[in-house]
């Protein structure tokens, strides 16, 4: 990573290829600034931020509701769901990807299809990372002491009330746990992203990217600076939050 | 498609809350008022409720429609529907593709238990304790799953360029000039080792922090006196931390065996194009679908691997309950 970062300087992909473990002849930002305005990287991260900030905000939602309704409150059928919900850890994506896009396609949205569209992205994102987030979230959450709810039940507080009170601010180092790794996954994906999006407005990063690979030859040192540009904003948001992810996975840290 | 979805919205959606509503109503009819515990129950449906959508929309009801779709063949360029009963499912008994795939898949699983699981536990107990340096080591190995699968091809392929790459010119620049011209990516023989060994580089940073997360669960208390009573380094580790890490051991070789067969995207980037040795059971489903335009005999493949993977996690979580729950 650190060779790539290096080589991002470089002035011409030749030099990267003939001397890869040289440091650059001279020292140029003229790249950055070149694959910038070559992938629209502006406005193409612009879509990845937009997608990974919906996707962690409906799958943190929607995972702590469950993780709590799964935990805590007693309901006839409860781990049957529980099960339930755990499959999708195990369904390989590809095997269900066909009728997806199917679905998707017939569902009108803003004047076009709901298959070509960010909220599609985010919707498809969410669904796949619920599973983790749920399982991650309950186990910490099963950890947490019960008589921190009972009392607070007995000060008046509804279900809704210990869920936003006590529940949630307690499981924080849960939340940024799965808040990295969903974070992760929408920055990154690839799959999903080069099926569904035909809309050059609303592509994601991942394959803003592809305008680099010419049909000839590929433009390896602007290349390299698009790539270094991707990874350093996600490698800033892991080394800050590294610590908490261990102790989010140590779960029922709290002790009574 | 036709009606499916909407029969699965009802089987999934409409028919469950019926159910839910019906009980609730029951129940307040023999206990006289809508009581505390009807409103409780009915509370734990709602919390449930968003995710349980996101889960039936974007999971189940597609997965179904590929069960649906798995019977059909297409016929002739307008790709006419048409029920064809079992008949893929005998395509796919003796395709030789699907067999080699399979057995790829098998040697993956394998390989990947060792470079991915094994090697992220050994990671795991060496970088266990928190010195200053040792969070910045962890730090440094998970960062390959930070990458996006196209950085990762595209760095390991610089790397690995016949002429002129990474490797190759480190290896002559230290007199290896023999290993030098090894085609890690051209000859059948390596390319299946290399790629695990790729995956074992992504992965291994992964089951690291999982390990490691689990080692700092372990009570200190249980390694002061194992240390009082005589242990050294290694038989501390042997017969104090490994068995009480057997639930996340089980979890990380669910996750590595079921992930074994899923895996796509590292195949699909990495492997030279038109190869054979590399086929996985999910590249050859894509490539059905978007190759060879016939998502039908794609989708039988799709039930075939799911019903591998379900079978792989049945049999790993009831070895799971056999092994009894050491509590602390």
């Amino acid at each position: 990573m650190v060779w790539m970062v290096i080589s991002a300087f470089k002035p011409t992909s030749i030099e990267i290829i003939e001397h890869p473990w040289a440091l650059p002849s001279q020292w140029t930002l003229g790249n950055f600034t070149e694959a910038w305005s070559r992938a629209g990287i502006g406005k193409t991260a612009m879509n990845s931020v937009i997608v990974t900030g919906g996707t962690l905000a409906a799958t943190l939602g929607a995972a702590s509701f469950a993780a709590y309704g799964l935990s805590r409150l007693v309901f006839p059928g409860r781990d049957r769901l529980y099960i339930l919900l755990l499959l999708g850890l195990i369904m390989p994506i590809e095997a269900y990807l066909i009728p997806l896009y199917e679905q998707f396609r017939v569902v009108p949205y803003l004047g076009g299809y709901l298959n070509d569209s960010r909220l599609a992205l985010i919707l498809i994102y969410s669904g796949l990372g619920m599973p983790l987030a749920i399982y991650v979230l309950r186990a910490f959450m099963v950890g947490l002491p019960t008589s921190l709810d009972e009392s607070a039940t007995i000060d008046g507080c509804g279900p809704l009330g210990v869920f936003f009170w006590i529940i949630l601010p307690l499981s924080r180092p849960a939340l940024a746990t799965i808040g990295i790794f969903t974070a992760l996954s929408a920055w990154n994906e690839f799959l999903v992203a080069v099926l569904f999006i035909r809309e050059p407005e609303i592509q994601p990063l991942t394959l803003g990217l592809q305008s680099f690979f010419g049909e000839r030859n590929t433009d390896y040192h602007l290349l390299i600076a698009a790539l270094s540009m991707i990874v350093l904003p996600m490698f800033a948001l892991y080394a800050l939050f590294s610590r908490q992810i261990v102790s989010g996975l140590t779960a029922g840290a709290v002790k009574e | 498609m036709g009606f499916f979805p909407l029969i699965a919205v009802i089987l999934f959606v409409v028919l469950p809350a019926l159910v839910v509503l019906w009980r609730a109503v029951r129940m307040t009819r023999t206990y006289g008022a809508f009581e505390r515990r009807v409103r409780r129950e009915l509370w734990g449906y709602m919390f449930v409720f968003p995710a349980y959508l996101f889960f039936v929309f974007i999971i189940l009801i597609p997965t179904f429609g590929t069960f649906w779709l798995s019977f059909k063949v297409p016929l002739g360029q307008f790709a006419i529907e048409f029920r064809h009963g079992l008949g893929n499912y005998v395509t796919v008994m003796r395709d030789p593709n699907v067999h080699e795939a399979f057995l790829n898949n098998t040697f993956y699983l394998f390989a990947t238990l060792i470079v991915e699981v094994l090697v992220g536990l050994i990671m795991a107990i060496i970088l266990a304790d928190d010195r200053r340096g040792f969070h910045f080591f962890r730090l440094l190995f998970f960062t390959p799953m930070m990458l996006s699968m196209v950085i990762v091809s595209l760095l390991w392929k610089f790397i690995l360029r016949s002429e002129g790459g990474l490797l190759s010119h480190t290896l002559n620049a230290v007199g290896l000039s023999s290993l030098a011209d090894t085609p890690w990516m051209a000859h059948p023989t390596f390319t299946l080792p290399t790629i695990c060994l790729i995956s074992g580089w992504i992965y291994a940073g992964f089951y690291l922090i999982l390990f490691h997360a689990a080692i700092r669960r372990i009570p200190p208390s249980l390694l002061e006196s194992a240390r009082l009573d005589g242990c050294n380094e290694f038989q501390l580790n042997r017969h104090v931390t490994l068995p009480l890490m057997k639930d996340v051991s089980i979890v990380c070789v669910l996750i590595c065996a079921t992930g074994a067969f899923k895996a796509f995207d590292l195949f699909y980037v990495m492997s030279p194009s038109g190869a054979n040795h590399t086929e996985m059971v999910a590249t050859y489903l894509v490539k059905q679908i978007l190759d060879y335009d016939d998502p039908y005999y794609g989708s039988t493949i799709a039930v075939l691997m799911t019903v591998v993977v379900f079978a792989l996690s049945l049999i790993i979580t009831a070895f799971q309950k056999r092994t009894d729950r050491l509590e602390f």
